[in-house]
């Protein structure tokens, strides 16, 4: 109950600006105010102005409007995450089912730091996960993968866990230009293809393509140089 | 290492970085600086340089601007000379990294420093860059021209391959990139050779340059500036070759210099500018006229020139 207080004293300050922003576009203010604050009933209006943290702070308050309102503010991103790994609309909707769930038993205790990439992650990952329970194989992220893996071709450390190897391209990725390890990630994360990669960055196709192939070459090295790949 | 080993490392991602990739960019787009209102000044300018045909139009290199007698600082310490300048625009080809050759591929790799390489024919140049840039029958049966130095260790001989890094963008807070830019292949022939109204020249040299611009953050290589010294007298022609090349040729007449350890002769500087499958070419030929003795007819060393620029195949 006191968790639930807090929230209300957090959610009611922050949400001052979607009120006034509901006034001026239709007037009146009193009614709505008492409506929302008291019975969690959010108008969509107010859902998507929602920030990370008043989302965290629906899911630690334990109210159902946490699941809704997470879909409406990153159904979207979810959905063509899952999407581009399903290619079904209908698996894609079984997909993010599981998505909610699995954030709702995790949030809390954890707070993610970055909700929406962490999102990305677990959509990713349930995606993933629902392919091969199909013994399916995801086609265009699986071409990606194989385009990184055949770069790092050899043999890494036998016993280099996913989970480390995972770690050490983060580390490489922080380290470089922002808009290259944008490309690096459109392409090996969220399985686009080389053309839908340079359309997000506003790069021409051979530029993207010199990138990746760039980004490739010093990822192998930067794992070489930590000891984590030995051909 | 395997792809379920990757598609598995992949979720261990920093969900920032995935974050970060998941919002939408504005698209970047290329600077090309201030392309119609150059046109018009170049257009407007054409009228007032004397003696000058020039074609603002062009297909593969076109101008841009024409600025005339503008101060500017010219040599590494900064001094000051009245030059003119006319800048080209080139539809040149942006060549990604990994349709070269292996050779470069590897030679990329941490380049930051330029340089050169040297072959014993031209052939041998295109098989270490990985492409082939020109075919041309009249410079396959030239003769040895003189020797090009791009002042760098292994950088001078008659075949020289010269690589550019990127500048970089440490100013601006960015990672200064390495990787090559530009490949640049240079190749010296002679024609004519023999020719007794050639001695003591035993020919004319053409130097041919093809470049080839590299796709990468310093992509800025679509215009080049052309810079003329105050007292050099330049003229813009077009020439269309008879399988349709549009080339831009410049004409420069340098007057006799005196001064220095070296006297220069008064010579005329001929190079030929065209783009061909995207990558641009520079062909170039100096006529000494009557120096040293020489007595080369008029018009002769522009023929040639001609000549070559007629044996490229489009």
């Amino acid at each position: 109950m006191a968790l639930l207080f807090w929230y209300i004293a957090v959610l009611g300050k922050d949400r001052g600006k979607y009120y006034r922003r509901r006034r001026n576009q239709r007037g009146g203010l009193a009614v709505f105010i008492g409506e929302s604050r008291f019975s969690w009933n959010l108008t969509n209006l107010e859902v998507i102005g929602l920030t990370d943290e008043e989302l965290l702070g629906l899911y630690f308050a334990r109210s159902e409007e946490a699941i809704r309102a997470t879909g409406m503010v990153y159904g979207p991103y979810c959905r063509a995450i899952a999407l581009r790994i399903l290619d079904s609309e209908e698996d894609a909707e079984e997909c993010l089912a599981d998505v909610w769930l699995r954030v709702w038993n995790a949030v809390p205790p954890e707070r993610p730091e970055h909700f929406k990439g962490w999102l990305g992650v677990i959509t990713r990952n349930q995606a993933l996960t629902l392919l091969r329970s199909r013994e399916r194989r995801p086609r265009q992220a699986d071409e990606a993968a194989l385009e990184l893996a055949l770069s790092l071709s050899g043999a890494p450390e036998a016993e280099l866990e996913a989970r480390e190897l995972g770690r050490a391209v983060s580390a490489f990725l922080a380290g470089q230009p922002e808009r290259n390890r944008g490309v690096f990630l459109r392409r090996y994360w969220y399985g686009d293809t080389v053309e839908e990669a340079a359309r997000w960055a506003g790069w021409s196709l051979s530029r993207t393509k010199s990138a990746l192939f760039r980004m490739r070459k010093k990822l192998k090295d930067y794992l070489k140089k930590e000891g984590l790949y030995h051909e | 290492m395997n792809k379920d080993k990757i598609m598995e490392a992949m979720d261990h991602i920093d969900p920032a970085l995935v974050e970060e990739a998941g919002l939408e960019l504005s698209v970047a787009k290329r600077g090309r600086r201030g392309w119609s209102r150059a046109a018009v000044i170049a257009a407007c300018l054409c009228a007032v340089l004397a003696g000058t045909a020039v074609a603002v139009e062009l297909s593969g290199v076109r101008i841009v601007d024409i600025w005339n007698n503008e101060m500017r600082a010219t040599g590494p310490d900064g001094t000051l000379e009245e030059v003119s300048s006319v800048t080209i625009s080139r539809d040149i080809r942006y060549f990604s990294i990994d349709e070269l050759s292996q050779q470069i591929m590897e030679l990329d790799q941490g380049f930051t420093e330029p340089a050169a390489r040297t072959f014993s024919s031209w052939e041998k140049m295109e098989d270490f860059v990985g492409i082939r840039v020109m075919e041309n029958p009249v410079l396959d049966e030239a003769h040895s021209g003189g020797t090009m130095d791009v002042g760098l260790p292994d950088g001078k001989g008659r075949f020289v391959a010269h690589f550019s890094p990127g500048p970089g963008h440490a100013a601006d807070g960015v990672t200064p990139m390495d990787g090559i830019v530009a490949v640049r292949m240079y190749g010296c022939y002679s024609l004519r050779s023999g020719s007794p109204e050639l001695q003591p020249w035993g020919g004319v040299d053409i130097t041919v340059s093809a470049e080839l611009a590299i796709d990468t953050e310093n992509s800025f290589l679509d215009e080049m500036e052309l810079l003329y010294s105050d007292d050099a007298a330049a003229v813009q022609e077009t020439y269309v070759t008879p399988s349709g090349l549009n080339v831009l040729i410049s004409k420069t007449e340098i007057p006799e210099q005196e001064g220095g350890s070296v006297p220069s002769p008064a010579v005329d500087w001929y190079t030929a500018y065209f783009t061909l499958d995207g990558i641009f070419f520079r062909i170039s030929a100096v006529d000494y006229k009557d120096f040293n003795g020489g007595n080369i007819p008029a018009g002769l060393v522009e023929e040639t020139l001609k000549e070559v620029l007629d044996g490229f195949v489009c």
